[in-house]
């Protein structure tokens, strides 16, 4: 049995639907990522998950119980970090970490707890005293108080610079590598590359497909991909010429082209001249998690830094 | 256990906003000063002196004010910026986290009613009957009720602008009904009836009563009760519609 198990679940919020009828299940001890822009319906799923939420229709169940029934119970075993998370004023992460604990009927070795994300020289300082990355991993620590069996990290990296990043990415590993199964959303590529054991790739709403990244670049890891930007015409035709070349893709003034040899990057090349197409910024991307998405949607993935 | 961790923590942060601290005395003590300075005497006809009368007055004002205004504004600020949300994901409770506010900011008004007691007594030589149960029971029960009615407000409002309205839009008619500046026959009969429905009336009066004269115990069990039967009120009213869970 996994660990949790959604069944077509349905949330509308703020009039618009923004769960549309998915399903997935995580298995206990991996790290499961949602990847997808924003607005797709990460974090309403996650909401629904931690209690926040109650879904409109469908399942969801976690350690055999149906969340919205047993609300309570569920809430002792997760941890959770939001989007966003401030925390009471005027006090230290050791009095926070202290507080959050006893709501759990808990006591914490909030030393410890720092420590371990990397913050013990600052038990005794205050929330908004703290880097972007720093307030992150303190927020990691808070989720982990209750020593929980599932964690939920909703945009754990988001804002952060990339040393930030990387920290937060080895403390998450960490974290599961002691049986913590961890469900994150994200809208960062390499995190899900990194990171996630699975990963379900949803967009506005829907699960477009569920599998482990690796094997989902190389479903397509035959093609790579040229772009280039254009405010010429450029016919699809023209291309019926260069036979690797798979798909083309027109998000003007971009040209994306899927290739499945390098071998044609100079037909491709000759291909324009012929045409007199002038362009620019002329790129040649090999397979990622980005590719599989636009491969999914017909759309560049907008990510954001 | 859990709710003594809450009480301690959150009489920590009241402590620790050193501005809010010291305003919430200053003012009140401000204003009790100036108007016992100025000759309100020959506005008011009263057989006591005005700064007598008064100080049970601002006392109960003062209880009204940091239950509307201060928690509605508190609460409103932590659930906009989703510290609320964040408590949510944990096993607390509604009911565990609106007594901790409760007891904890009640703690505080005792504060200040000491502190105004005696500067009244002192500087300014108002009568006090030395009473020191009924004006103990007065200050938790009477700031229980509007204290939940700041944090009713801030059920209602998401933001400062929305909450400014409705704080104020209760605030005001209570001080100016409210048996605080001036008695109640100094009104219209409408206002007075009016007057008579409102909460901080029987505060301001069970104030008095125990401090001027404390014997006239069905007075002051007359007011004891209207607050307690208000307090039960409001109590099951926010706890319903305070939301936690959506």
């Amino acid at each position: 049995m996994s660990i949790i198990e959604v069944k077509n679940l349905n949330k509308a919020y703020n009039g618009t639907q923004a769960v549309r009828g998915i399903t997935f299940s995580v298995e206990k001890g991996e790290i499961y990522g949602i990847l997808g822009p924003n607005g797709a319906g990460k974090t309403t799923t996650l909401e629904i998950l931690e209690g926040l939420k109650s879904p409109d229709s469908g399942q969801a169940e976690m350690f055999g119980l149906e969340v919205a029934k047993n609300n309570g119970g569920i809430k002792k075993r997760i941890g959770v970090q939001l989007q966003h998370s401030e925390y009471l004023p005027a006090l230290s992460l050791k009095e926070l970490l202290e507080l959050f604990a006893a709501l759990y009927h808990k006591r914490v070795d909030s030393s410890e707890l720092l420590n371990f994300v990397g913050l013990g020289s600052k038990v005794n300082s205050y929330v908004n005293e703290l880097s972007g990355g720093q307030k992150q991993r303190f927020t990691l620590a808070s989720a982990l108080v209750n020593e929980p069996e599932v964690l939920f990290l909703d945009e754990p990296t988001t804002g952060l610079d990339p040393r930030a990043r990387r920290d937060v990415w080895e403390l998450i590993r960490q974290i599961n590598s002691k049986g913590i199964t961890v469900v994150l959303t994200t809208h960062y590529m390499e995190e899900a590359e990194y990171l996630c054991h699975r990963v379900a790739i949803m967009e506005q709403g829907k699960i477009l497909k569920i599998s482990e990244p690796k094997k989902l670049i190389e479903e397509i890891a035959n093609t790579s991909q040229v772009s280039f930007f254009t405010s010429d015409n450029v016919e699809e035709s023209w291309w019926k010429q260069v036979p690797e070349v798979e798909k083309v893709y027109s998000n003007y003034p971009k040209v994306i082209l899927e290739i499945n040899s390098l071998d044609s990057v100079s037909k491709i090349l000759s291909v324009l001249k012929a045409h007199n197409v002038s362009f620019s910024g002329f790129s040649l991307k090999t397979a990622t998690l980005e590719d599989v998405y636009l491969d999914l949607t017909g759309k560049e993935f907008e990510s954001e830094s | 256990m859990t709710l003594w961790i809450l009480f301690k923590t959150n009489f920590k942060i009241i402590i620790r906003d050193k501005k809010g601290f010291f305003w919430g005395i200053i003012l009140p003590a401000g204003l009790y000063i100036a108007l016992s300075i100025l000759p309100v005497d020959s506005l008011i006809k009263l057989n006591i002196k005005y700064s007598t009368y008064l100080l049970p007055g601002i006392i109960a004002m003062t209880i009204m004010q940091a239950g509307i205004y201060s928690l509605a504004y508190w609460m409103v600020d932590l659930k906009s910026r989703g510290v609320v949300k964040r408590l949510q994901v944990t096993p607390l409770k509604k009911s565990e986290l609106i007594i901790s506010l409760l007891l904890s900011r009640a703690l505080y008004m005792l504060i200040q009613v000491v502190f105004l007691t005696l500067l009244g007594v002192f500087f300014f030589g108002a009568d006090f009957s030395g009473n020191l149960l009924f004006p103990f029971i007065l200050t938790v029960l009477g700031g229980f009720v509007f204290l939940l009615f700041g944090l009713l407000i801030a059920s209602f409002a998401d933001t400062y602008h929305a909450a400014a309205p409705m704080t104020a839009g209760l605030g005001l008619p209570f001080i100016f009904l409210g048996n605080v500046f001036y008695p109640l026959d100094a009104l219209p009969a409408v206002l007075q009836t009016i007057a008579k429905a409102l909460p901080l009336n029987y505060l301001a009066e069970g104030f008095r009563t125990a401090y001027l004269s404390p014997e006239n115990l069905e007075i002051i069990y007359k007011d004891l009760f209207i607050l307690l039967v208000w307090e039960v009120a409001m109590f099951v009213l926010t706890l319903s519609i305070f939301k936690f869970e959506e």
